[in-house]
């Protein structure tokens, strides 16, 4: 951007004009032959313009191209990068459950699957980390569809970036009909229970956040955003995607393989690393996902006892990495874990502090 | 002029029309396809001056090409085509309106589920079980709300189809000879019969 030329050519042109509309010109300007007589005085006036150099100028210190370093590296976005090392590690775990309610017909086998994504937030918090933005309301089943959301970072920031997804939401409402952002494969017997939002809205969002992003990296006087955001979606065949945006305006996919054994996101680098390999030492233990094969009738016991394992899971991998093991510490952390179970078919729900006491003490 | 409607199935839905391109007094030719097909699984008949139902069912089908190749694949259900449909018909509404009343189709392959939708010039939406556009409307509503029910299947369906163009020749003014039929199910978009060969030149 040239500021300092465009100055000057500005400041030239003005002269020039001053110059040709002076009163001596006036009288004389039916003459053709006259204006002819500046005409040197232009030309020299242009090729001084060309060969001049922009002076420094304080005041145009932000119309600089964006800085990058010698070996190619925004520093300001990568710095931006580890704002969420600030925020408590956000814990995706996402497992099915294999249902066989009549073993005679293999036609009703289904796979269910869940997502827990779970964090520890400050108690007196105003703003849980772990949000539900809906995208759909159903007055015949009366139950609001959500997008699964987590966010990591700079707090008014996150918010920010959501306003960002709020509007993509709602261009997508408009454009493509609210019930289709939402994951498909729903049996009527399911269709009470609506079905959580598909890979495609979580996928536009997460990419208009991102995007949004990469517009902040860098400008005139403007700072990226220094927020991750996890957006979970929901394929066709139920499993969970999870989205997570960067402040570079990169969007992350991880699909169920890499979910395997859980995925830590945000928190600072010490924290995220021992958190995953607690999480998969645990995960190594587990009983698999199947539930009750071999003719053994279905029950809903069977299928809650494996989601109750999952969370006592998540608690006990908290407890470890934040090392608090005397009784009134535990009931500290059980009222700042912040736990919500997303179903693929049956909604979203959120433990509080209650809910988690009585897993526990059922286990003890 | 023109003769466009559906009736939904189980398992699909048919979409029929006439073939007449007429305006005024004139008829241009009687081999006219007006169902057009917008992606694999869905078309719509499309009643309208046919500058318009050209413009427009191209330029519906090539942007569900688009969000195809943008999206790695995914398509649209036929519920988001008959909104985004519905919303193109919004925006041109005031400034430059499409002149085309509508019936869209489609089967959603990952629900295993037919829907049919009825659009109007004014960008109004409904989704029906059978509809249809312009005068047949009279013609042929009563028929399929004494015949249609809940769990037809495809000759049924044929049969009501069939039951209506027949009605129209007898009792519409205006001669349409030929109509063209089309069925959308898991299939695909199959021409089941025309009275005269698109295709002829």
């Amino acid at each position: 951007m040239p500021s300092a030329n465009s100055k000057t050519v500005s400041q030239n042109s003005t002269q020039l004009n001053s110059q040709l509309n002076h009163p001596k010109n006036a009288r004389t300007r039916t003459q053709d032959t006259r204006p002819m007589k500046y005409l040197p005085y232009f030309l020299s006036l242009v090729s001084t313009i060309h060969f001049s150099t922009a002076s420094y100028n304080v005041y145009n210190y932000d119309l600089n191209t964006p800085v990058f370093t010698p070996d190619g590296l925004l520093k300001q976005v990568e710095y931006a990068s580890e704002s969420s090392s600030h925020s408590e590690p956000l814990l995706l775990i996402p497992f099915a459950i294999h249902r066989y309610p009549s073993n005679t017909n293999p036609s009703n086998n289904r796979k269910e699957h869940l997502l827990i994504m779970a964090t520890r937030c400050q108690s007196q918090r105003a703003q849980s980390r772990i949000l539900l933005m809906p995208i759909a309301f159903d007055p015949l089943a009366s139950v609001e569809r959500s997008l699964l959301v987590g966010i990591n970072g700079i707090l008014p920031d996150c918010i920010s970036l959501l306003q960002t997804a709020r509007e993509e939401i709602q261009f997508l409402q408009s454009t493509y009909g609210a019930p289709n952002m939402l994951a498909t494969k729903v049996s009527s017997v399911e269709r009470s229970r609506p079905p959580l939002p598909s890979i495609q809205c979580a996928k536009k969002v997460a990419h208009a956040m991102g995007d949004k992003c990469q517009q902040n990296s860098f400008g005139g006087g403007i700072r990226p955003f220094g927020a991750e955001i996890v957006v979970c979606g929901t394929d066709p065949e139920g499993s969970f995607v999870a989205y997570v945006t960067q402040p570079s305006g990169a969007v992350l996919e991880y699909t169920r393989p890499s979910l395997e054994h859980g995925k830590v996101v945000g928190g600072n680098s010490k924290k995220r690393e021992r958190l995953q390999t607690i999480l998969k030492e645990k995960m190594k233990n587990l009983k698999k996902d199947d539930c009750n094969k071999d003719g053994e009738e279905d029950s809903d016991d069977s299928a809650v006892g494996l989601i109750r394992e999952r969370i006592r899971l998540v608690v006990q991998a908290m407890l470890d990495l934040y090392q608090d093991e005397e009784k009134d510490q535990v009931d500290n952390l059980l009222n700042e874990i912040d736990i919500v179970i997303a179903h693929s078919s049956q909604g979203i729900f959120r433990m509080n502090g209650d809910m988690l006491r009585n897993i526990l003490v059922d286990d003890a | 002029m023109d003769s466009v409607f559906g009736v939904e199935y189980d398992g699909g839905v048919i979409i029929a029309s006439d073939q007449n391109n007429a305006r005024s007094i004139l008829t241009y030719q009687t081999n006219l396809d007006k169902v057009a097909e917008l992606s694999s699984h869905s078309a719509m008949g499309v009643s309208g001056p046919n500058a318009d139902l050209v413009n427009f069912s191209q330029y519906i089908s090539k942007n569900l090409a688009l969000y195809e190749l943008s999206n790695n694949g995914l398509k649209l259900s036929p519920h988001a085509q008959a909104n985004f449909t519905r919303g193109e018909l919004a925006t041109a509404l005031r400034k430059g309106p499409y002149q085309v009343n509508i019936m869209l189709g489609g089967y959603d392959t990952i629900k295993n589920q037919a829907s049919l939708y009825w659009l109007d010039h004014l960008a109004a939406m409904a989704k029906v079980n059978y509809g249809a556009q312009g005068y047949a409307s009279s013609f042929c509503l009563s028929i399929m709300d004494r015949d249609w029910k809940e769990g037809l299947n495809q000759e049924q369906a044929v049969a009501i189809v069939e039951k209506c163009i027949k009605e129209l020749q007898v009792r519409f003014l205006i001669a349409q000879p030929n109509f063209i039929i089309k069925a959308i199910d898991k299939d695909g978009v199959n021409t089941l019969s025309f009275g005269a060969d698109p295709a002829d030149n």
